[in-house]
């Protein structure tokens, strides 16, 4: 099946509009940029958690906290459909170390800003890009990583990122993806060769540690 | 040189060169009138199959004017210092063909003046054995190098390259060759069943290059 974008993007898109919406008439008490954040917490819950900065230090009446729950309910529902639409279009990411936190910052002048990190790899700065910007970063990354198939077990490791992946060179394709994306380019191809990062794959080292008795 | 096959490690001829090198610090700190408690390190680096043998030695000893006859000492002192560590790393790795097949760093922190009986430390490729722990009577010091010699003695080197704690690199034919290599510098106790059992496995990593998935990402 292959990765339905358009989708993606729409679901995104209400996210980010919706969370900026909640936040100015729900009451809640921003003191940072962020204003929601959404995640996929692959290796820690194995589920979604979508959460409206400033919220938690409002006092809810019964009737608001219903409708706060409803809200949450309603996001998390979304950011569900979002996993299963990358994990069913991308196999190289259906595994359980994948996580994405999209922070949902203050409006911006036309649209809400985003910042996305995949996997502990940021695509943009915590400062966040328009969404639009940001959306077509994320879009291409996962491009780069499409057709890639199912990592099977094996893990490798990138400038300290942990990447499943079936072969080294799918790890290294996915590592530059979200966090070198430059490395696509020729020039900066050539001019970072020299300094290209080791990859590591990790190994299981239970079977090595039985084997010291022998 | 090449070592293929490994020999029994002579612990006796061992601790007779530890000893020796032990002595020719102190005679070189009575050259010098030194009485302070700053330790020595000789190390010794071996990379078989080149020409790169070094010998170094860090002291503490000052600066000073010396007359003709204490330079001759002194540089006998080194001389036979640098022997005594060449000949230590030889051993080593032909006890331990694994050990001779990558670089062989040897390092021995010694001179430590406030005992009797030697007391030193031993550093191989930056795992000291015997855990990060104060200097040890020779005699352990050399019963943990021969345990360590006899449990990798027959395993086959290789060129794959394994790091342990993102910090320590074995080069070896096989990931169990390395984890045993590894175990038995660092972590001699792994051998021991009752600890084994409740021991977490020490993390292990491959290194691979990555020259040709760089150049691959402007292929598709």
């Amino acid at each position: 099946m292959s990765f339905d974008s358009k989708r993606f993007v729409d679901l995104l898109q209400t996210q980010a509009e919706t969370i900026t919406d909640y936040s100015k008439t729900s009451g809640a008490i921003v003191s940072s940029k962020e204003i929601g954040i959404l995640k996929f917490n692959g290796n820690i819950f194995y589920g979604t958690t979508a959460y409206v900065c400033g919220l938690h230090l409002k006092e809810f009446s019964n009737h608001e906290e219903l409708t706060h729950k409803g809200f949450i309910k309603e996001r998390e529902n979304d950011l569900a459909e979002m996993k299963t639409l990358i994990k069913e279009g991308l196999p190289a990411l259906n595994h359980d170390l994948l996580t994405m936190d999209i922070n949902v910052m203050l409006k911006g002048a036309r649209e809400p800003r985003l910042a996305i990190t995949v996997m502990g790899m940021p695509l943009c700065t915590n400062a966040g890009l328009g969404s639009s910007a940001m959306i077509k970063r994320l879009l291409t990354a996962l491009g780069r990583i499409e057709g890639l198939p199912h990592p099977k077990g094996r893990i490798f490791s990138i400038d300290n990122r942990t990447i499943p992946a079936i072969n080294p060179a799918a790890a290294y394709r996915i590592w530059a993806a979200f966090a070198v994306p430059d490395l696509f380019k020729l020039e900066n191809n050539k001019r970072a060769a020299p300094h290209a990062l080791p990859i590591h794959e990790i190994i299981p080292s239970c079977a090595a540690h039985e084997a010291l008795l022998t | 040189m090449r070592i293929s096959t490994a020999m029994a490690f002579d612990r006796d001829q061992a601790k007779a060169l530890l000893c020796d090198l032990n002595d020719q610090v102190f005679i070189k700190r009575k050259l010098f009138g030194v009485k302070s408690r700053a330790k020595d390190v000789a190390s010794a680096t071996g990379l078989f199959g080149s020409a790169e043998e070094t010998y170094g030695h860090i002291n503490h000893l000052p600066q000073m004017e010396m007359s003709n006859h204490g330079k001759l000492i002194s540089e006998a002192v080194e001389d036979q210092m640098s022997k005594i560590m060449t000949e230590l790393v030889q051993m080593i790795a032909q006890s331990a063909p694994i050990l001779a097949s990558q670089r062989l760093e040897v390092d021995v922190i010694l001179g430590l003046p406030k005992f009797k009986a030697p007391h030193l430390k031993m550093l191989i490729n930056d795992i000291p054995l015997g855990g990060r722990g104060d200097a040890e009577h020779i005699d352990d010091c050399i019963s943990r190098l021969g345990n360590a010699m006899d449990r990798i003695k027959h395993v086959e080197p290789g060129i794959r390259s394994f790091e342990f704690q993102g910090w320590h690199t074995i080069k070896a034919a096989t990931p169990e060759g390395a984890y045993r290599t590894y175990a038995a510098l660092a972590y001699p106790g792994m051998f021991e069943p009752e600890i084994a059992e409740k021991a977490i496995p020490i993390p292990m990593a491959e290194t691979l290059e990555t020259d040709a998935y760089q150049a691959a990402l402007l292929a598709a």
